[in-house]
C-alpha cells in the first residue's frame, strides 16, 4: 500500500464503511433473506398444486400463481369450497377433490383437480378468487357452498373488506384489480392494506410474517397471546362444530351472489353450484338458499343439490364429512361433470 | 394519523427528506406544514380549532408582555386561560356536563339534551395545557413572548408530541425548533432507534397484552376474581407500554430532526411507593400540574394537613378528569390522591423514626412497598377501562365475592400472567441495565444485529393490525 494513494483511500472508505451501523444493517438484511426465500420456495416446491391448497391463512399468493393453468388437451377442474372442500381433519389423499381426480383419470380423461377451497371463507375470498379463475381455464368450476358468505350481514357488506386468507396479495396484480374495479377492490382499499399488498409483493417474506406466531401459537401456553394466528384452518370454537341446529341465516345479498357467480360464470362456462351436503340437523329449508337457487336457475347455470346426499353416519361435524363422505361426495360429483 | 400506519411512513420519509434538503429558512415552515397536515388528516376542521388555539395564547402572551398594569396583565392572563378551558371544555366536557346536570336536576331537567354531537379533537387536552403554559410562563415572566406567530404555532403543533404528547415547555422546546439543525448521525441512528423500540412495545407487547386481557376485563361475569385481578396487573401494564411507546416513537421522530423531547416515563412499574410512581409515571403531565396547579394552590406548604390534603384531591381530581369526560376518570384520579395523600401523611409523621429503620429502607419492605402500589393500581386501573361507574362497581363487586375466589385461574389468564412476570422482571433490571442505552454503546455490527433482531420481532411477532393508542382520546 502507498501511503495517500489509491489503495490507502479505498481502504480508508471501507473502514468507514464498516464503521456505519446501516451499512451492517443492511448486509445482515440482505443476509437473512436468502434462507427465509429458500425456506418460502421450499414450502411451495412440497405444495401439490391440484389438491391440497394452502389452507387457512397464509401463501394463497404463491399458490395460485403457481398453479398453472389448462394444457392443450387437458381438462381443468376447480373446486371453490369451504372447510369441507378443503378437507377439515381428512389426510390429503382422502379427500374428495383427490378422489373426484383419480375417478376422472379411471374414465381415461386426461383430467386434474385444482383446490381452491378456502376454509371459513368471506365473500372477499371468493371474489379474488374467482376473478384469478380466469387465467386457469377451468372446464369446469365447481362451486360447493351454503350460501353463508353471501348474506348479510355475515361479509358482504361491500362497505369493509374481509378476508379469512391472505388472497388479498393477489391484488398486486394489476389485470386482477381491473376486473374486480366494479366491486371497489381496485380504489377502496385502505391505504394500509394497499401497502401491505405492495410490500408483500416487493419483499415475500412480509407475506409469511405470521408463521412465528402461528408456530409459538401451537404451544397451549402461548395461544392466548397470538388469538388470530393459529397456524390450523379451524378458527370458530369446537362447539360450532358439533351437531347443533343449524344457525338460522340472514337474508341472501343478492347483488353479492349475482356478482360472484358472474365472475365465476366469465371464467367457465361449465360451472356448477352444488349445495353442500350437511348432517341432518343442519338441513333444511332456507330462505337463502331458495334465493340463490333462484339466481342459478335465472342465470342458467346448473344446480346440483347434495345437501341431504350424504348418509349421517358419514359426516364427522355438522358440516364435515369422513374419509368415505369424502369418498361418496367425490362419486357424486363425478356423475355431475359432463 | 397514527404512528403505526403507512399514511404516518410516508409523511415521515416526506419531511425527512425535504427538512435535510432545505436551507434552514424552509425547515421551520416544511415542520408547520406537514404538522397540519398531520392533524387535518383526521378531520379538517381540527387544524382551525389548533389554529384558533394558537393564535389565542400568542396574542394573549403578546399582549401580557406589553401590559405595565399588574391588574390588566392578570386580566388578559385569565381571559385567554378561560378562552383556552372553554375550548377544551366545549369539546370534551359539555356531553358530560350535560349529564352532570340532568342526574342532579332529575326531572326538571328533562329539556336538557342527553348529548350534542361533538367530535372530540385528538389530542386536545395536550395541546391546549402545553399552549396554556406558554402564556402564564410569559405572565410570571419566566419566558419572553416568541415575536413570530409561524415558530409559535409550529411550537403548539408540532407532529411528534402533538396528539399524546409529551407535554413540552416553551423554555425548552422553542429554542430547539428555531435554532440551526445540524446533521448529527448519533442523533439520527438515537432517532431510529427509539422508534423501533416504540414499534416493539406497542405492536409486540401492548397489542398482545390488550388482546389477551380486554376480553378477560370486559366480560367480568365469566371470570373468577383471580383472574380478573391479573387482567387488571395485564390492562394496567398494557396502558405503560402503550402510552410509553407512543412517546419512544415521538422523541425517535423528533430525534430525526434534531430536537429532543422530554422523557415521560422512568420505569414507573418498579415504584415502590405511590408518590414515587407519579415522579416516574406520565411525567411531563405531573410536572405540568405540579407547577400550574399544585404549587399555585400552596402544594404542601400549608401547615394545616386538611389544607394539604384538599390541594392534593384537587390536584389528581383534575389529573383525572383531564384524562376524560366521565366520572370514572375522577374516581380514579381521586383514588390516586387518596393513596398519595395517605403515603404523605405516613411519610411526614414518621419521617424521623423511617428515615433510621433498617427495615424499613431493606429489600423486603421495598418489596413489600412495590406489590402493594401495583396492587392499588390493580384497582385503580379498573375505573380507568371502564365505561361508566355501573360497570366498575359491577366488576369490585365481582371481585369482593367469596364464590369467584374458588374459581381457577383461567389458561388464558395464566399465560399472561406469565408474560406478565415476564415483562416485569425485564422492566425492573431495565433501570439499572437499560437495553436501549446498553445497545446505543455497542460497536456497529453489534449495534446492527440488535436492530435486525427488534425489527424481527416487530415484523415477526408484531400484530398485523395496531390497536388504537390509548392516550389518544384525551
Amino acid at each position: 500500500l502507498k501511503p495517500g494513494g489509491e489503495n490507502s483511500r479505498l481502504s480508508g472508505v471501507l473502514r468507514t464503511l464498516f464503521q456505519r451501523v446501516w451499512v451492517w444493517f443492511l448486509a445482515g438484511f440482505i443476509f437473512l433473506q436468502v434462507p427465509l426465500w429458500l425456506g418460502i420456495r421450499h414450502w411451495q416446491e412440497s405444495l401439490s398444486h391440484e389438491i391440497r391448497n394452502p389452507g387457512h391463512r397464509r401463501g394463497w399468493y404463491e399458490f395460485v400463481r403457481a398453479t398453472p393453468a389448462a394444457h392443450p388437451g387437458e381438462e381443468v377442474i376447480l373446486l371453490l369450497s369451504n372447510s369441507q372442500g378443503y378437507g377439515f381433519e381428512i389426510p390429503d389423499r382422502h379427500i374428495y377433490a383427490n378422489w373426484l381426480q383419480t375417478n376422472l383419470r379411471v374414465q381415461e380423461r386426461n383430467a386434474r383437480v385444482v383446490n381452491w377451497s378456502v376454509p371459513g371463507p368471506t365473500y372477499f375470498d371468493f371474489l379474488v378468487l374467482a376473478a384469478a379463475a380466469r387465467d386457469l381455464k377451468a372446464d369446469h368450476i365447481l362451486f360447493v357452498l351454503t350460501p353463508g358468505p353471501l348474506c348479510e350481514p355475515t361479509h358482504p357488506s361491500l362497505e369493509g373488506h374481509h378476508w379469512t386468507s391472505d388472497v388479498h396479495y393477489l391484488l398486486h396484480d394489476r389485470t386482477l384489480r381491473q376486473r374486480l374495479a366494479a366491486d371497489g377492490l381496485s380504489h377502496r382499499l385502505s391505504a394500509g392494506i394497499w401497502a401491505d399488498i405492495h410490500l408483500g409483493a416487493l419483499w415475500p417474506v412480509w407475506r409469511w410474517r405470521a408463521w412465528i406466531p402461528s408456530q409459538l401459537a401451537k404451544t397451549r401456553a402461548l395461544r392466548p397471546l397470538f388469538p388470530m394466528e393459529k397456524d390450523s384452518a379451524w378458527i370458530a370454537p369446537p362447539t360450532y362444530y358439533g351437531r347443533q341446529r343449524k344457525p338460522p341465516l340472514a337474508p341472501l345479498n343478492e347483488a353479492a351472489a349475482r356478482r360472484l357467480l358472474a365472475l365465476l360464470h366469465e371464467a367457465s362456462p361449465g360451472l356448477i353450484v352444488v349445495d353442500m351436503p350437511l348432517a341432518e340437523s343442519w338441513r333444511g329449508p332456507d330462505p337463502a338458499q331458495h334465493q340463490l337457487r333462484g339466481i342459478t336457475r335465472e342465470l342458467s347455470i346448473p344446480h346440483l343439490n347434495l345437501e341431504a346426499s350424504i348418509a349421517e353416519s358419514h359426516f364427522i361435524t355438522a358440516t364435515h364429512l369422513d374419509a368415505r363422505g369424502h369418498l361418496e361426495m367425490a362419486r357424486l360429483l363425478t356423475g355431475a361433470i359432463p | 394519523m397514527t404512528f403505526v400506519s403507512f399514511e404516518f411512513g410516508v409523511l415521515l420519509t416526506l419531511t425527512f427528506t425535504l427538512f435535510w434538503s432545505l436551507p434552514h429558512k424552509g425547515r421551520a415552515p416544511l415542520l408547520l406544514a406537514a404538522s397540519y397536515i398531520f392533524y387535518a388528516y383526521w378531520n379538517p376542521w381540527y387544524a382551525g380549532l389548533i389554529f384558533l388555539s394558537t393564535g389565542i395564547d400568542f396574542l394573549a402572551a403578546h399582549y401580557i408582555s406589553l401590559q405595565k398594569s399588574e391588574s390588566r396583565r392578570r386580566w388578559i392572563l385569565w381571559t385567554c386561560v378561560a378562552a383556552n378551558l372553554t375550548l377544551l371544555g366545549y369539546f370534551k366536557y359539555t356531553n358530560f356536563g350535560l349529564s352532570a346536570l340532568r342526574a342532579i336536576l332529575g326531572e326538571s331537567g328533562a329539556f336538557l339534551p342527553s348529548a350534542l354531537d361533538i367530535l372530540l379533537p385528538v389530542g386536545i387536552s395536550f395541546y391546549t395545557f402545553q399552549s396554556m403554559a406558554y402564556t402564564i410562563d410569559v405572565y410570571h415572566g419566566r419566558i419572553k413572548p416568541e415575536p413570530s406567530f409561524a415558530a409559535f404555532a409550529l411550537f403548539v403543533s408540532y407532529f411528534p408530541q402533538l396528539v399524546a404528547g409529551p407535554i413540552e415547555r416553551a423554555s425548552d422546546l422553542l429554542p430547539q425548533l428555531q435554532r440551526r439543525a445540524v446533521w448529527n448521525e448519533p442523533m439520527f441512528e438515537e432517532g431510529l432507534r427509539l422508534l423501533l423500540w416504540g414499534f416493539a412495545k406497542k405492536l409486540v407487547i401492548a397489542d398482545r397484552l390488550g388482546a389477551v386481557f380486554f376480553p378477560v376485563f370486559q366480560n367480568p361475569a365469566a371470570h373468577g376474581a383471580p383472574d380478573l385481578i391479573v387482567a387488571s396487573l395485564g390492562l394496567f401494564t398494557m396502558l405503560y407500554f402503550d402510552f410509553s411507546s407512543y412517546t419512544d416513537m415521538a422523541r425517535g421522530t423528533s430525534c430525526l430532526f434534531g430536537v429532543r423531547l422530554s422523557e415521560n416515563f422512568r420505569f414507573p412499574m418498579t415504584a415502590t411507593s405511590i408518590a414515587e410512581f407519579w415522579r416516574r409515571w406520565h411525567i411531563t403531565l405531573s410536572n405540568w400540574v405540579r407547577d400550574y396547579v399544585f404549587i399555585p394552590l400552596g402544594g404542601l406548604r400549608a401547615r394545616n394537613p386538611w389544607l394539604r390534603f384538599r390541594t392534593i384531591m384537587i390536584t389528581m381530581g383534575l389529573i383525572g378528569l383531564w384524562h376524560g369526560a366521565n366520572w370514572t376518570f375522577v374516581i380514579w384520579g381521586l383514588s390516586n390522591g387518596l393513596l398519595l395523600a395517605l403515603h404523605l401523611a405516613v411519610q411526614t409523621r414518621f419521617q424521623a423514626r423511617l428515615k433510621k429503620s433498617r427495615w424499613w429502607n431493606s429489600p423486603p419492605a421495598a418489596f413489600m412497598g412495590w406489590a402493594f402500589t401495583m396492587g392499588c393500581h390493580a384497582f385503580s386501573v379498573i375505573w380507568f377501562f371502564s365505561p361508566n361507574i355501573a360497570s366498575a362497581l359491577n366488576h369490585l363487586d365481582r371481585i369482593a365475592t367469596f364464590s369467584a375466589w374458588q374459581q381457577a385461574l383461567d389458561p388464558v389468564t395464566t399465560s399472561g400472567g406469565l408474560l406478565l412476570v415476564a415483562l416485569w422482571i425485564v422492566h425492573a433490571l431495565g433501570e439499572r441495565f437499560s437495553i436501549l442505552e446498553s445497545l446505543g454503546r455497542l460497536a456497529a455490527p453489534a449495534r446492527a444485529a440488535g436492530y435486525l433482531l427488534i425489527f424481527a420481532a416487530i415484523v415477526g411477532l408484531g400484530t398485523a393490525r395496531s390497536a388504537t393508542f390509548v392516550y389518544f382520546q384525551f
